[in-house]
């Protein structure tokens, strides 16, 4: 690891800007996308989605917990977790570069206003 | 169905290439000023305005939780050796997944409305939060902040819900990005007033008012109202 402030102060400004979109942003895009699909129409609820968004998000969390615990005992360092959760972030942007574009692309088709008004 | 946002985008294309249609500027700027006016009369909505105050003290004492809880843990630690961080966040992640799978049980037999449960949470955060600024011994501090994370675990879903209820489709994206911008102020005004971590019984404290105040707000503008989501 590079013991450098102002990279530190970088990864922070950063770490904030896309916590910002992904509650912003995602939420607003899944919820017109709810909408717009008139899913609750289809048996589907979104107070429920929103249930088992804040589950699966807490299930990841204790597993980094217990898994960043691992890490720091098997490795001996405290910066371990770090480099653990740059391979999980790289992972996430593979998944999310080669997979998101395919699911938005027929909506767009659809002329379906979820994708525009998001990614305008 | 086209919204006012992605219709402005789109004359935005047009009217950059077509210089040549007045007809069609004036009404993209008409398209535009309405799409402002429906941004203001939702901002203005005290419904959303009640929901922006909750979701600043909520999440930003969430944040200020955030850096603030080893500290705390450290200062109440009376066993030796070093504190399992990792499990004690994995215990907090527990507490979360708990209260979420309470969340839709609650909501699937519908025994409160959302509103009303809001209200619920933010009230609980404060008590805790009023508790947590106390000293108080190495075991109560960690439940006190594993209910406090349970309310975390609860508050998401339900201001996501009630988010979802009150803003319109076209303009969601903005309103929420909007309904940020206090929250970041209110984070970083905070942090920087408190540089160290041993001042947390403050920050407590102070959060645990301001959650007082925005739990009353919120008591005042939804309990009244029967159409409330």
């Amino acid at each position: 690891m590079v013991p450098s402030v102002p990279l530190l102060f970088l990864g922070r400004a950063l770490g904030g800007l896309s916590t910002s979109l992904l509650f912003s942003v995602f939420e607003g895009w899944m919820v017109t996308d709810f909408h717009n699909r008139a899913l609750d129409k289809k048996g589907g609820d979104i107070s429920r989605t929103f249930g088992l968004m804040s589950t699966l998000n807490s299930i990841a969390g204790i597993t980094s917990g217990v898994v960043s615990e691992w890490l720091v005992s098997a490795t001996g360092t405290r910066k371990s977790p770090f480099a653990g959760s740059v391979v999980l972030l790289g992972l996430a942007f593979w998944v999310i570069s080669s997979q998101w574009v395919r699911t938005t692309l027929p909506l767009e088709r659809n002329d379906s206003d979820a994708y525009r008004s998001c990614s305008g | 169905m086209l919204t006012g946002h992605a219709q402005a985008e789109n004359y935005g294309d047009a009217g950059g290439k077509e210089t040549k249609q007045p007809e069609k500027r004036k009404e993209k700027q008409s398209i535009k000023s309405s799409e402002k006016s429906k941004l203001w009369t939702i901002l203005t909505d005290v419904q959303v305005m009640s929901l922006g105050l909750a979701c600043t003290t909520f999440e930003g004492s969430m944040y200020l939780f955030v850096f603030f809880w080893t500290p705390a843990l450290e200062s109440a630690k009376t066993s030796t050796g070093g504190l399992p961080y990792g499990i004690i966040f994995a215990s907090f992640m527990a507490s979360i997944l708990a209260s979420s799978l309470a969340f839709n049980m609650i909501m699937q037999r519908q025994l409160v409305k959302h509103s009303i449960l809001l209200i619920a949470i933010i009230c609980i955060a404060n008590l805790c939060l009023f508790l947590a600024a106390r000293p108080g011994s190495e075991q109560s501090t960690f439940w006190i902040f594993c209910l406090y994370e349970a309310t975390v675990g609860m508050y998401w879903p339900c201001m996501g819900y009630l988010k979802g209820k009150l803003v319109d489709d076209g303009i969601r994206a903005q309103v929420y990005s909007i309904l940020r911008i206090p929250l970041n102020i209110f984070v970083v005004t905070s942090l920087l007033f408190t540089g160290d971590g041993d001042s947390f019984g403050a920050v407590f404290s102070a959060c645990s008012k301001l959650l007082l105040a925005s739990c009353s707000v919120l008591g005042i503008v939804f309990l009244n109202r029967d159409e409330a989501p």
